[in-house]
């Protein structure tokens, strides 16, 4: 059975001898190339456009511009929020939107086009900050949308906060902020597209192609059968490419031209034009007893979308529902808050919110410990849900909470590094602690997947999904629960992903949701697949109460007859039939009371808890993780190698968040400005699986691909904190934040905060 | 589209600088990007690119002796691990060792690191303590101007087309020296240097070398903190006195900044750390 083993991954091959094509190796000789033409400023009225000066230079085609949109202007992922305009009609929201779009010969042609495009633009007043954004009589910047600038406002209320929090042995309050945070997946966005049998085909890098089909139809007012969408191999996403990023564009001039066109951003419009991490404010007053048991939490969070919606409404109820990290709280008090703003837009960024809230609750609980003079990974111990437990929406936790079996996992480590912690003349060190816990799936939503598995006539078996593999492995991990399933090595099953002609919807590659609900969608597909088979067999028999099952790969029956079901496959065939099992699965969940945010938001939750190891060089200010230990309950690790795959890029990734990631519009806007850690940032790393089975996962799995991250960034908060003997609670913990605090410490300077 | 040439001799490759038009290319690793951004804006590209890689004269490596010369073409790889130079300039080796990534060490010279004109050029600050001064080709001959007089501005030099570095005679401090060089970037590789700091000690205090970098238009030699420790008693209270005059100067110079907050503390204990280790260094040798 391949299901807990550590296959290598599915095309591993190709991508190490270079042979992977992803969507950004798509362009192909003859292909016109496309530009766009992007506003420098926003909010902005769009006086004219005059495309004359950009149809002069020799290979341009055509500058489309949005009078050239067929149908609808409005695009996004959320439903409730399609506000996105690819080709801003008379109006500017945010800078670098696109206000035209040239298509030429040549790649040196169509840019030179796009810079030759003139635009006249009107500058209107906007607003720039969550708090200019709420102040009376600000500029609208979406007028359409019905709560004026406020986005959202989502409310978590349970018990009485205010009471819990006077009766409380001890009240910690604090402020805490992030920053943007670009995604920098390692392929920049993308695709080719081009005009096949009355239809718009397109094939680029994309988290969700079954939603793109969607609103590309939507964009070119066509029927979503009308295009088709081939997701291209992903070279990494993190949530950047669930909004659509080159797709309009290409359907759109392919649609007009009927030729093939291919579009890849730069880096640099890479990050201007596509979505960020929302940096967020967050204020905690957290209440807890004299054994350290917390008691209650009031939280305020604000956060700023930008100007589009994107994924705005998922980080702002994330964020709610997991402010009290992975806590018992008896009484909660949260509001978050999310505003439209004229910055750049702000979408979904591993974990949603929730990498940002980590960092208040892991910092109020080490407060709570300090003020009482107790052990703080004890505290965790003593506060972590355990099953009979609820959560801050009230949602009963059954089974499947492998908190403590984290913490254990780690403790003896943790306990070792603070022995072992030294104090010298050039450094300082510190150890950290972070624990999350982290629902599957959409929040309080409808998200299914679906999948089917076809046996083949020559006894291979094919699986169908929807599910974008961006390079997180769910191509593997959905081949080998087929595999388990069906009782057949891995070498038996051929993949069809990601095409929406040839694949029904997964939904999206985000809240790390693929292996727990496509997985289930792929074991419904074998269960239906397998009764198809048996019903087939005893057709072809002739026997109908024949008693058979489907074992290794083969049908037995209770009389000990074998039969290969490819036989029963060929049988059926010669009535037309095939044989074809259909799975979907949609977690079971209610939607969260607008007042008290109380529900079942998610079937399943994942558990982490990490520590981290920092050196701080006292003169420099240089932050160094030196080890990170990451122990993560993921219900079953289908492959245990991806598993770790997954904790170890994480935990990357949160030393990023943690020490240097800070995206300024305008600014930080390529890879020199931009810091993102090299393999000389990465600490030496541990990553231990912990499986607690999800009764309702597929073979028990839940989820790894956001937790992997959340708890880095606050282990690392909490350990540069020990070190300096100061709480860190603004990220990036930059060599100005560091050195504040050294000097601080030394008593040189007062510390602000 | 630019053109591409490899001339085999010096006089060739001047003859070819000498055309309008004309770039020197070496590592490329600044040039490189220079290309990409300008083909991004549509602005024109240098019409010639002449690649001095095979020049052997740009190659010389002269430790011993008298007349210590380095050539341009140098790359930080091999200045990080050539043991010769590891010995008698390990100011420079540390600073090689520091610069960008493998990949741009590999490729990257101290003659384009030099030409580049960048204020936080970590191999500059290296040679400026080596009291660098550059040998400088043209069809028209040749010239010499230290290096504190060949940057005028940031990514600005008395370099004109047509000219080419050929490389620097050093004198390096009186051995023994301790030798030190330190760099802060905003991560531990492919980092701009905050600010770096190169420190040479040799045993009677006679000819201190201190140059800040990252700091200034482009990285200079502290003559009042040299001053202040030729006069001192080596130790913990001179090298912090010298932090904070390094500091001072730095204030005195640029005035006070949002950067300073950081820049200030850090200059004044990134010195101190550097004459201490320098110290301490040269003590282990004896």
């Amino acid at each position: 059975m391949s299901l807990g083993q550590s296959l290598i991954r599915v095309g591993t091959e190709a991508k190490v001898r270079g042979e992977t094509r992803y969507g950004f190796d798509m362009p192909q000789a003859g292909d016109l190339h496309l530009a766009c033409v992007r506003a420098p400023k926003a909010p902005a009225k769009i006086l004219s456009i005059d495309p004359a000066p950009a149809m002069t230079i020799p290979g341009v085609v055509r500058v489309f511009t949005a009078k050239d949109v067929p149908g609808e202007h409005r695009l996004g992922i959320i439903a409730v929020t399609r506000d996105q305009e690819f080709m801003a009609p008379g109006w500017v929201r945010q800078p670098y939107q696109c206000v035209a779009l040239v298509a030429a010969e040549t790649l040196e042609a169509a840019r030179a086009g796009a810079r030759a495009v003139q635009v006249e633009y009107d500058n209107q007043p906007g607003v720039y900050s969550f708090e200019e954004a709420m102040a009376p009589d600000a500029p609208l910047v979406q007028p359409e949308h019905a709560g004026g600038n406020l986005l959202r406002e989502n409310k978590i209320k349970q018990g009485d906060t205010e009471a819990a929090l006077k009766d409380a042995a001890v009240v910690v309050e604090a402020t805490y902020t992030t920053e943007r945070v670009e995604h920098c997946a390692l392929e920049v966005e993308g695709g080719r597209a081009w005009w096949e049998d009355g239809r718009v085909m397109v094939k680029a890098c994309t988290q969700n192609p079954h939603y793109d089909q969607a609103d590309l139809a939507r964009f070119l007012g066509v029927e979503e059968n009308q295009v088709r969408v081939i997701q291209a191999e992903t070279g990494g996403g993190f949530g950047g490419k669930l909004d659509l990023s080159v797709q309009p564009f290409l359907a759109l001039a392919a649609w007009h031209l009927k030729r093939p066109v291919c579009l890849r951003y730069s880096r640099e419009e890479s990050i201007r034009a596509t979505g960020k991490r929302h940096g967020l404010w967050m204020h905690f007053i957290s209440g807890a007893d004299e054994q350290g048991n917390i008691t209650a939490l009031k939280a305020r969070i604000s956060g700023d979308t930008g100007a589009f919606a994107s994924y705005g409404l998922a980080v702002n109820q994330r964020a709610a529902v997991h402010a009290t990290g992975p806590y018992r709280t008896a009484n909660v008090d949260v509001i978050a808050r999310m505003a439209y703003t004229n910055n750049t837009f702000n979408g979904a960024m591993r974990g949603f919110g929730c990498p940002q809230v980590a960092l208040a609750h892991e910092a109020q609980i080490d407060a709570i410990a300090a003020e009482l003079g107790l052990d703080s990974f004890d505290l965790r111990k003593q506060n972590a849900l355990r099953q009979g437990d609820h959560t801050s929406t009230g949602q009963l936790l059954r089974a499947g909470v492998g908190l403590s079996a984290c913490l254990e996992r780690i403790e003896p480590i943790y306990r070792r590094w603070q022995a072992e912690l030294k104090h010298t003349d050039e450094y300082l060190e510190g150890v950290g602690v972070g624990a999350m816990f982290y629902g599957i799936g959409n929040t309080g939503a409808s998200n299914p997947s679906t999948a089917q598995v076809q046996w083949m006539q020559n006894g291979r078996v094919t699986l169908f999904t929807g599910a974008a593999d961006i390079g997180q492995g769910s191509d593997t991990a959905l081949m080998q629960i087929a595999a388990s399933r069906l009782g057949l090595p891995m070498e038996r099953i051929d993949l069809c992903r990601g095409d929406t002609d040839k694949t029904t919807n997964a939904g999206a590659t985000s809240a790390s949701r693929q292996t727990y609900i496509s997985g289930n969608a792929v074991m419904g597909a074998v269960a239906n697949l397998e009764m198809q088979l048996l019903q087939g067999a005893r057709d072809m028999l002739k026997e109908r109460h024949l008693e058979v099952d489907l074992r290794g790969g083969v049908l037995r029956t209770a009389d000990g007859r074998e039969i290969e079901p490819a036989e029963v496959v060929r049988h059926l065939a010669k009535s037309g039939a095939r044989v074809m099992g259909e799975g979907r699965f949609d977690p079971n969940f209610t939607a969260l009371d607008p007042q008290t945010g109380q529900g079942r938001p998610y079937a399943a939750y994942a558990y982490a808890a990490q520590c981290a190891r920092v050196r701080v060089d006292t003169a420099s200010a240089m932050v160094k993780v030196t080890d990170v230990a990451a122990a993560h309950d993921v219900g079953r690790a289908v492959n245990p190698r991806s598993v770790q795959g997954q904790i170890c890029g994480g935990v990357v990734m949160g030393v990023g968040m943690a020490l240097m990631e800070e995206y300024e519009q305008g600014r930080t806007e390529n890879l020199q400005a931009y810091h993102i850690p090299t393999a000389a940032d990465a600490p030496n790393i541990t990553p231990l699986i912990v499986e607690d089975p999800e009764p309702s996962g597929p073979y028990g799995a839940k989820g790894v691909g956001e937790p992997a991250l959340i708890p880095t960034a606050p282990a690392i908060a909490g350990a540069v904190s020990q070190a300096l003997g100061r709480p860190m609670r603004h990220l990036p913990i930059s060599l100005e934040r560091v050195m504040q605090a050294l000097t601080a410490a030394e008593g040189e300077t007062d510390c602000e905060d | 589209m630019s053109r591409f040439l490899t001339p085999a001799s010096l006089p060739e490759a001047l003859d070819a600088l000498a055309q309008p038009g004309a770039k020197v290319l070496a590592g490329g690793t600044d040039l490189m990007i220079s290309l990409r951004q300008a083909r991004m804006n549509g602005d024109e590209l240098p019409e010639l690119l002449v690649d001095i890689t095979r020049l052997p004269e740009l190659q010389r490596l002269e430790l011993e002796g008298p007349g210590c010369y380095l050539g341009a073409g140098l790359t930080f790889r091999f200045l990080d691990e050539n043991p010769d130079a590891r010995q008698r300039v390990p100011v420079l080796s540390q600073a090689a060792s520091m610069v960008g990534s493998m990949q741009v060490r590999q490729t990257g010279t101290i003659g384009g690191n030099v030409a580049n004109g960048s204020p936080a050029a970590d191999g500059m600050s290296a040679l400026v303590a080596l009291d660098a001064v550059a040998e400088i080709a043209s069809r028209e001959g040749v010239r010499h101007c230290p290096l504190s007089e060949l940057i005028t501005a940031p990514n600005k030099t008395t370099l004109t087309s047509g000219e080419l570095i050929l490389g620097y005679a050093i004198t390096p401090p009186p051995a023994p020296a301790g030798q030190v060089f330190l760099k802060v970037g905003r991560r531990h590789e492919v980092a701009v240097s905050r600010l770096n700091l190169a420190a040479c000690l040799d045993r009677d205090l006679s000819d201190p070398r201190v140059v800040l970098g990252s700091c200034f238009p482009s990285p200079r030699r502290l003559v009042d903190v040299e001053e202040l420790i030729k006069g001192g008693k080596p130790g913990p209270e001179l090298w912090q006195a010298a932090g904070e005059m390094a500091a001072g100067h730095f204030t005195y110079v640029c005035g006070w900044r949002s950067s300073a907050t950081y820049k200030v503390p850090a200059i004044t204990r990134i010195t101190a750390r550097a004459l201490q280790r320098a110290w301490a260094g040269l003590e282990a040798r004896s």
